[in-house]
């Protein structure tokens, strides 16, 4: 980087025996740390002997080939699959945090209109009120779908769909953001 | 030929004409058959929900059995729900046998386990593709239920037409709890029966016009609000 500070991005290989650390302050459901995780789906190993410690305030990429595991591994840091072997922790609980969020690929929108998608995600949040509202008008408009809020959002392009559900995770005031591979 | 013929245009007259007796037993059919399947929904939907997201010990027996039960012979029904209230029967001192309420409670029983066990269907595909993400939204098994019901209600009016069908369309059951009795518990279905057996056929074919004519606009409708819904949300 230009000014020498440390580049924020940290790349890690998604290896089935890959390990990686960072330091950062335990709060907010992180560090997120796995310690010898492994994932049986029947009987194919997707991953096993993982390692990872995911801090506050950096970036991590994890990059692999096809197959390799990187949406399992995605998965699995954001609770929504136990690990078939180890232990994951968030913080220090060993439960998902509630702030802490993924960006699915193909995104699964609600059958109502675009602002009532974020509206649903913010009450989940216990959201609700002129609060919510603030918080609906600001998170379409940081996505460029100010326009669109009262459309049924599933009738949005596709493009407009990713970033709406997007937009969802902001608005709920998250801490931590899990982003697909593409 | 000719009877059939003239017991259509006698049918179609008394159609046409409003005919009071008809216009009484469509009523009273409408009624019944509307009042089942409003509690049935209450009842069906919130449980098949509940099993289409809820994973318990049991739950393989749960589905197995409510799919079984859409099977349920409306004469079964009808016997059970005669010995239930009958003035021997455990419930018999309500004095609900032979009303119309005895036949809303038969066509209920009928059709909940059809309402459930396709509202399961119906809830557990959406829940296949909408189970991560209110996961990762925090969303909770009873309101991950609630959302399903309401984000698949187009497809859960096409189970409530599928449910009032069955109702409005069984005989079996209404006409043992009913007794088929003028101007009480005579609905389309039982009256079809009767006129029949008596050679009344213009009433019968009256009544089964009508009857088509329902199913027909239900199905109609359906298919045009889930067609309407589709290009609304999607």
């Amino acid at each position: 980087m230009a000014d020498g500070a440390p580049d924020p991005t940290e790349t890690v290989a998604a290896r089935r025996d890959g390990a990686h650390a960072l330091v950062a302050p335990e709060d907010a459901g992180l560090p997120i740390v796995a310690r010898g995780v492994a994932y049986v789906s029947g009987t194919t190993a997707i991953l096993d002997g993982v390692d990872l410690d995911v801090a506050r305030g950096r970036r991590l990429l994890v990059i692999g080939p096809n197959g390799s595991g990187k949406s399992t591994l995605l998965r699995l840091l954001h609770g929504l699959l136990p690990p078939t072997r180890g232990t994951l922790r968030w913080g220090s609980s060993l439960a998902r945090p509630r702030n802490h969020a993924m960006v699915f690929q193909r995104p699964v929108l609600l059958r109502r209109s675009a602002s009532a998608n974020i509206a649903y995600a913010l009450e989940l949040a216990n959201v609700r009120g002129a609060a919510a509202d603030r918080r609906i008008l600001a998170a379409l408009s940081d996505v460029g779908l100010l326009g669109v809020g009262d459309r049924p959002a599933r009738v949005l392009s596709g493009g407009e769909q990713q970033q709406l559900w997007a937009a969802h995770q902001p608005a709920a005031q998250l801490q931590q953001l899990h982003l697909p591979a593409r | 030929m000719s009877t059939l013929v003239q017991s259509l245009s006698l049918a179609g007259h008394l159609v046409a004409s409003f005919d009071p007796k008809l216009v009484q037993i469509v009523a009273l059919s409408l009624a019944v058959s509307l009042a089942a399947t409003a509690i049935a929904a209450a009842v069906g939907l919130p449980f098949g929900a509940a099993v289409a997201v809820a994973r318990f010990p049991g739950r393989g027996a749960v589905v197995a059995t409510l799919n079984a039960l859409m099977g349920l012979p409306p004469v079964v029904v009808g016997l059970l729900v005669y010995l239930l209230l009958s003035r021997a029967g455990p419930l018999g001192s309500l004095g609900l046998l032979f009303t119309p309420q005895a036949m809303v409670i038969a066509q209920t029983i009928l059709i909940a386990p059809i309402l459930a066990a396709l509202a399961r269907q119906v809830i557990e595909d959406a829940w296949a593709e909408y189970r991560e993400q209110l996961a990762s939204m925090n969303a909770t098994t009873f309101g991950s239920a609630l959302t399903l019901l309401w984000d698949t209600r187009f497809s859960l009016a096409t189970v409530l037409l599928a449910g009032f069908g069955r109702a409005v369309a069984e005989v079996g059951a209404v006409m043992i709890v009913g007794g088929n009795i003028d101007g009480v518990t005579r609905v389309m279905t039982t009256t079809i029966a009767l006129e029949t057996s008596k050679g009344d056929l213009p009433l019968a074919l009256g009544l089964g016009l009508v009857l088509i004519a329902i199913v027909l606009i239900l199905n109609f409708g359906a298919q045009a609000t889930r067609a309407w819904a589709k290009a609304r949300f999607g």
